[in-house]
């Protein structure tokens, strides 16, 4: 005789090979966090609307196929365009397609450029981490990477599951393909319903172009993956209301011929001994919007042994309130300020994350979270230093370097 | 969703997504289907996580999405494409102690003939190890119903499976 839950056990003793992963958890996670965002604003940023722009992106050398060559894609003119809020140029620094060993190497630096979006956004978040870059605007999401995963990522995370077959379309001589034969399938097929798969080429370089629709079939998703140059892969993923047209738009309006600095809307004067920037993440909100305020940025600095602060406006984590969470849960507003740092009345969280809190910093939702041996004193005194500027709508007004006095 | 959050979403993901898929299994029968909805429910979770903190907490809350998102689909009732008997039928064919796929057939038919509610009390009772009371917040119901569908749901599997399932009255009332 065996007890219930050993017989339940052994009952799901054979469960194939998982195809949830973290890659398409947090794949479809942004999909959605994208969606919700892009509706909430689609009215106001229909007005942003220019008709065209894609054809004058793609005029001035853009294409992100090679940087200059078109892209291999249908027409675009007279597909509606939405700007992309951009990062301050980085003068005299070389792009992506210049420098492909650069590409995340630098947490201050976006070795690319997008000039427009075929879906209406509220604003774009720039990201930058080991090796690869990475844009978000509405539904458009593009990513610069060294590595060939990064980008497949992408382009279309399910695509992870699929298996090699022969016919795969893969540049010769990648040798991120080597080992990894998950991540391109055999031309036309895959093996999951509502999904396509079809080579194509950038700029005259190959390329493969998938495409699902998204569950309740209102959207389409696009993912292209190339490699415009050796040593750089560039995985874009689209979604769409309409046609595939709009991601040939995108591509016209990628540059990666054009650096961007990271700038956040506030400066660190003082900093624990040893820290630095370790990674930033900017958000830029489309300026016009009478209802939008800033956007979430943040700055990770820490000496890159594990002692870490992150600094974050415009959205916080509330700290752990103790109650249990449900379909219905709603946080708990803050507790009340505990500390007082520079004049502002602050909450202080011991418990995870630990760190400073505040939903109203000057009128701006604040966070600064430690980890490893950093406490509340290093949290006081990046605090303490932290200047915010005046306006956070637009970059070109950021301070250039986000830390120092 | 900020770097770091995503970050520890993408931890409980990998942590947890296979069990999750395998209690969405045992609730619908169907690999397939747990897959694509603990999916989405990982996709909810992730427009959540900010709000949430605490590990255990974000358990009970997945698996509420997966039951419900079950329910919303129809899946609980239709496990297998098949709908719930009122009575039960003859019970699935006895395989030997070392037969380990009839066995899990045998568990997994046994599950298929029961009600939808009786299964999911008895899968978070006994196989997520869920007090009465939280399978209870999980099913939306009174403890005492709780314990009504284990005490049925039980009853119903030892029909089936006979003297494969030892499980006292005692814990299921617990």
């Amino acid at each position: 005789m065996t007890g219930l839950n050993e017989l339940l056990e052994r009952a799901v003793g054979d469960q194939p090979a998982l195809s949830v992963t973290r890659e398409t958890a947090v794949a479809a996670g942004r999909r959605a966090a994208r969606r919700r965002r892009t509706l909430a604003v689609g009215t106001c940023a229909g007005v942003l609307a220019v008709a065209g722009v894609a054809t004058v992106a793609l005029g001035a050398g853009g294409g992100g196929g090679g940087g200059r060559a078109p892209a291999g894609g249908p027409n675009t003119m007279g597909l509606p365009v939405y700007p992309v809020p951009a990062l301050p140029a980085a003068a005299g620094v070389p792009g992506a397609l210049q420098r492909p060993d650069l590409v995340g190497s630098d947490p201050l630096l976006s070795h690319f450029t997008v000039d427009t979006s075929a879906w209406p956004l509220s604003e774009a978040t720039y990201m930058s981490s080991d090796g690869s870059e990475t844009v978000s605007a509405g539904g458009l999401t593009i990513t610069v990477s060294r590595t060939r995963d990064a980008a497949s990522l992408a382009a279309n995370p399910e695509l992870t599951q699929l298996s090699a077959s022969p016919g795969s379309v893969v540049p010769n001589g990648d040798p991120g393909t080597t080992g990894d034969p998950g991540l391109i399938g055999s031309p036309g097929t895959t093996d999951q319903p509502g999904k396509t798969e079809k080579p194509t080429t950038v700029g005259g370089r190959p390329a493969t172009l998938t495409t699902r629709t998204e569950t309740g079939g209102k959207y389409r998703h696009y993912g292209l993956l190339w490699q415009p140059v050796d040593g750089l892969w560039v995985g874009m993923s689209v979604e769409s209301a309409t046609a595939e047209a709009e991601l040939w738009s995108d591509v016209d309006a990628l540059h990666l011929d054009r650096t961007g600095r990271c700038v956040v809307p506030f400066r660190l004067t003082d900093l624990p001994a040893g820290a630095k920037v370790l990674g930033c993440v900017a958000g830029v909100p489309v300026p016009g919007q009478a209802d939008v305020k800033f956007a979430f940025s943040s700055l990770l600095v820490g000496d890159g042994r594990g002692d870490q602060a992150s600094v974050s406006i415009g959205e916080i984590t509330r700290p752990d309130t103790g109650g249990d969470v449900g379909p219905n849960y709603s946080p708990a507003p803050l507790p009340p300020p505990n500390r007082t740092v520079n004049g502002h009345p602050i909450f202080w969280s011991s418990s995870r994350p630990m760190g400073f809190i505040s939903d109203d910093f000057d009128g701006v939702p604040l966070s600064i979270d430690v980890r490893g041996s950093y406490r509340e004193p290093q949290a006081t005194q990046i605090l303490a230093g932290l200047k915010l500027s005046a306006n956070l709508i637009d970059p070109k007004t950021w301070p250039s370097d986000p830390i120092g006095r | 969703m900020r770097v770091e959050a995503e970050r520890e979403y993408g931890d409980y993901v990998e942590a947890r997504a296979a069990r999750l898929v395998r209690f969405a299994y045992l609730l619908c029968g169907d690999w397939h289907r747990a897959e694509d909805t603990v999916q989405n429910a990982l996709t909810k979770l992730y427009l959540a996580w900010p709000r949430l903190t605490r590990t255990t907490a974000v358990d009970a809350y997945v698996r509420r999405i997966v039951l419900r998102v079950l329910a919303d689909e129809g899946r609980l009732a239709r496990f297998r494409r098949e709908r719930p008997h009122d009575t039960l039928p003859e019970p699935p064919a006895a395989p030997d102690a070392t037969d380990t796929l009839g066995e899990r057939i045998a568990v997994i038919e046994a599950l298929r003939l029961l009600p939808p509610r009786q299964r999911a009390a008895v899968v978070l009772r006994f196989w997520e190890d869920q007090s009465i009371e939280q399978v209870a917040e999980a099913l939306g119901c009174s403890i005492g119903t709780v314990k009504s569908q284990t005490t049925r749901g039980l009853q119903a599997l030892r029909g089936l499976l006979g003297d494969r399932v030892s499980v006292s009255s005692e814990r299921s009332e617990r």
